[in-house]
């Protein structure tokens, strides 16, 4: 079965590192850097999970995102904060807002990340079969 | 009412009483007393005339006892009667004429015989006019007739008187007819009987029950006419004629012309008369009534006295009163110069006087000095007030005063300039204008602080130092720092004092350094986190097997990119130690917990250098702090004793605590810190010459953020240290006085 992961980065470089590491991992991977273009993908696609970054191109940040996302009623999709903010409070409004997790780039290896990743595909996995 | 009229009118009541009754007293008994005296004189006068009368009445009797003695006369009388003799009688005859002559007031002389026929008269004429009844009556012995009127209207009386022959045998009786003008005499003397007074001698008579004798003052006719009756009004009369003596003074007594009068009355016994001296009670009234006019001159004469001297008395009393009033009024008034007479005749009035002169002069003299001071003093104070309100005025701070009740006293130029116009604050109450709003949400209100500085019965200083938003109505929030406090002046709070600055720019300022921070931990990390996750990948062999000599490589990028990871953490919070701005949110906190998991955290690397850790102290220990920075102090030390032990070396841990604190114990027995340089070692960036030469992983910035983190949180820290002995540094932390506290950013 297909796994779709919509990844929310503005960093290529880390886009590209991302997107490597999770088709290596057998993850069908959409990229996008912006939330306009990412609310776009949602309201079209359906993902299994979305990574989100803080951060990102454009007027607004993941939490714009995530609030339109709610607003637009497309929850329960799993989404995952992966960013490089310290900032508690800010990712007190992020998980306010239904996000599932958090991980700090700077602390986290990106196998962390993918990790869980794998752990929800395969928890769906188990649920369909 | 004034003084002297006071006075005045006390003295007349003092005097005017005791004088009407004294004057009253005086003039009731003086009446009487005149009166009296009028009476007894009255008396006086009845007691002598009836004693002249007597005499008067003796003298007849004795005349007529010498006619009838006389043995030549009685013996040729009886030689007459016997023989009829005309020589003996004209011898009687002779006899008698002699007697009249030489007697005074004999006027003639009748002899009657025993059958009481005439036998001799010296006057024929009044031989006729003779009472037989008293010549009978008068045969025993010498006795007075009656008074009666001759031919000529003389008024006469007469003396009737036996005979004898020598044998003592009564032959005869003789009648003598004197004239009574020795009688009237005594009747007409008025002296001491004023203009009224009169003598009246009644004697008994057949038709009447009186008769008037002698004529009378007012009636001269009246003598032996006016006849009174007891029936009749005239009393006196007919008292003294019933014998009665006495003295009529009730005023109630009338004489013949029904005048009242006040009368004596006596009673003459030889003849049976009645004597009455009388004068007019009008009269005696009248000389009462002078008495009383008299009298009523001298009370007004006393009055006009007693008024005149009182007027006096209460002006000499009242005068150098009402100077002194006068005097004092005008030291009241600050004229000390003029002075009271001090003339008074009253020596404590004199003395009063003088002492109010010498203590005009006196506060004269004090209150010139005293004046004078006063200028000078007014003139510093207002120099210093000039000054105080200049440098109030233009100092930089905002300065608003209040008073004691609260309303606003006084507002500073910089004030104005914060706030913008100010000119209607002044006497409005503070709570009512100046509205205070929170910056920060964890404080209480400004306006509430204020409030309970008011409220506070403390005579000690209050001090309030706190962030807070101004405005007035109807304008923008300023955001400040105000410093409150009251102050006092003797013990009594006379106000408070609000200084502030405005701290808009400031508080711009640290947004803006907030959000460089923040952007900068983005920034930074974004490419460390490229270079992080590639090196991983090359690592991990995503993307094919690398050879021994890349991995080595590979693995170098790795480490010393997280070494850059790990300054741009610590830089990160040395910002936010430095604008004291990270989030506390603590919780009870085990503090063996979070050494255990710093400990687990350096356990590689402890096992590759076979250092081994000792920790004593209770496992119950628990402290009320962030958890964070609870981990991010024992890491840093824990990190630093381990990164500064010797190979195979040990570290002791020891938790201690009392009532209020933990503390914290990380001893190393490794290089230790050179004295010359233990006291830079929490310096920025400082790191001592021989851990440089160790090691030369750090970055100088460990224990600078640790010492600013538990300084914030009402910490301490301490070491002790021995170069090539070891380091133990010692973290006291309260157990429970950490705070809550907003912030923008964690400590990492």
């Amino acid at each position: 079965m297909i796994y779709r992961v919509l990844v929310i980065e503005d960093e290529e470089p880390l886009q590209v590192a991302i997107q490597e590491k999770l088709e290596n991992e057998d993850f069908e991977v959409t990229v996008v850097d912006n939330a306009l273009d990412a609310l776009d993908a949602v309201k079209n696609e359906v993902f299994n999970v979305i990574w989100l970054d803080h951060y990102l191109r454009g007027r607004h940040d993941g939490l714009f995102f995530v609030n339109s996302v709610k607003k637009l009623g497309l929850f329960p999709t799993p989404m995952l904060l992966v960013s490089n903010t310290a900032d508690t409070q800010k990712v007190q409004e992020y998980k306010d807002a239904g996000v599932a997790e958090a991980y700090i780039k700077n602390e986290t290896s990106i196998d962390e990340v993918v990790q869980k990743l794998t752990l929800l595909k395969n928890n769906e996995k188990n649920t369909h079969s | 009412m004034s003084l002297q009229t006071r006075l005045f009118l006390q003295f007349i009541l003092i005097g005017l009483l005791p004088l009407v009754i004294v004057f009253l007293l005086i003039l009731f008994t003086t009446q009487q007393q005149f009166i009296d005296r009028s009476l007894a004189s009255i008396e006086g006068i009845a007691d002598i005339q009836e004693e002249h009368l007597n005499s008067i009445l003796d003298d007849y009797i004795t005349s007529s006892r010498l006619v009838g003695s006389r043995t030549q006369m009685r013996i040729e009388l009886d030689n007459y009667l016997n023989t009829s003799s005309t020589q003996s009688l004209e011898k009687v005859d002779i006899i008698l004429t002699q007697a009249i002559a030489s007697g005074t007031s004999i006027e003639s002389i009748s002899l009657y015989d025993i059958q009481n026929s005439l036998i001799y008269s010296s006057d024929s004429a009044v031989a006729e006019m003779v009472d037989e009844d008293i010549l009978r009556s008068a045969r025993d012995q010498h006795r007075l007739g009656k008074v009666f009127k001759d031919e000529q209207n003389l008024i006469k009386i007469d003396t009737y008187g036996p005979i004898y022959n020598e044998q003592g045998e009564i032959i005869a009786t003789s009648r003598i007819v004197s004239s009574a003008s020795p009688l009237l005499k005594i009747t007409d003397d008025y002296t001491g009987l004023g203009e009224t007074g009169e003598i009246l001698l009644v004697q008994k008579n057949a038709s009447a029950d009186a008769v008037v004798i002698n004529p009378l003052r007012f009636d001269t006719g009246a003598s032996l006419q006016r006849a009174i009756f007891s029936s009749q009004i005239e009393k006196p009369t007919i008292v003294a004629i019933s014998g009665t003596e006495t003295i009529l003074k009730d005023g109630k007594s009338f004489d013949y012309r029904g005048e009242p009068v006040y009368a004596v009355t006596r009673y003459i016994d030889s003849a049976d008369w009645g004597l009455v001296v009388k004068v007019d009670v009008l009269e005696v009234d009248s000389y009462s009534d002078q008495i009383t006019t008299i009298f009523s001159l001298a009370f007004l004469l006393t009055l006009l006295a007693v008024f005149a001297v009182s007027f006096l008395i209460a002006g000499r009393i009242s005068k150098p009163i009402t100077g002194m009033i006068n005097q004092t009024e005008k030291i009241a008034n600050g004229a000390f110069s003029d002075e009271v007479s001090n003339e008074s005749e009253i020596k404590e009035l004199a003395a009063l006087s003088d002492s109010i002169n010498r203590m005009s002069r006196e506060l004269g003299g004090l209150y010139e000095g005293l004046d004078r001071k006063v200028k000078d003093r007014t003139r510093s104070i207002e120099l210093e007030k000039a000054k105080v309100e200049s440098i109030l005025s233009y100092v930089g701070d905002g300065l608003i005063l209040l008073d004691a009740k609260g309303n606003v006293s006084f507002i500073n130029n910089s004030a104005t300039k914060i706030l913008g116009i100010t000119d209607h604050l002044i006497q409005e109450d503070f709570r009512k204008v100046l509205n205070f709003s929170k910056i920060d949400s964890d404080e209480t209100l400004l306006s509430e602080d204020i409030d309970r500085i008011y409220l506070s019965k403390s005579k000690k200083r209050k001090v309030v130092q706190r962030k807070s938003y101004l405005s007035l109505s109807g304008r923008k929030k300023v955001a400040c720092v105000f410093t409150v406090s009251d102050y006092f002046v003797k013990n009594k709070r006379e106000g408070v004092i609000i200084i502030f600055r405005d701290i808009t720019e400031e508080l711009r300022i640290d947004k803006v350094k907030s959000e460089f921070v923040s952007l900068a931990s983005h920034q930074l990390r974004t490419p460390l986190s490229v270079i992080r996750w590639f090196s991983e990948l090359l690592i991990s062999g995503d993307s094919g097997e690398l050879n021994q000599k890349q991995k080595l490589y590979v693995e170098n990028i790795y480490k010393s990119n997280l070494r850059m990871l790990d300054l741009v953490n610590s830089l990160l919070n040395v910002a936010r130690i430095e604008a004291n701005n990270f989030i506390v949110n603590p919780e009870y906190v085990l503090v063996r917990e979070v050494i255990d998991a710093v400990i687990s955290g350096f356990k590689t690397e402890l096992d590759k250098r076979g250092i081994a850790i000792e920790i004593q102290g209770s496992d119950e220990s628990k402290i009320f702090i962030d958890r964070d920075i609870m981990r991010v102090i024992i890491e840093n030390l824990l990190s630093n004793a381990i990164k500064y032990s010797y190979e195979k070396g040990k570290i002791d841990i020891i938790i201690e605590e009392d009532k209020k604190n933990i503390y914290i114990n990380i001893r190393d027995y490794g290089l230790g810190i050179p004295a010359k340089q233990q006291s830079r070692i929490f310096e920025k960036l400082f790191r001592a010459d021989n851990a440089s030469e160790h090691d030369t992983d750090g970055n100088g910035l460990g224990l600078y953020i640790i010492k600013g983190i538990i300084e914030q949180i009402d910490g301490e820290i301490k070491f002790s240290s021995k170069e090539g002995d070891g380091t133990t540094f010692i973290v006291r932390l309260s157990k429970d006085g950490i705070k809550k506290k907003e912030g923008s950013k964690k400590i990492i």
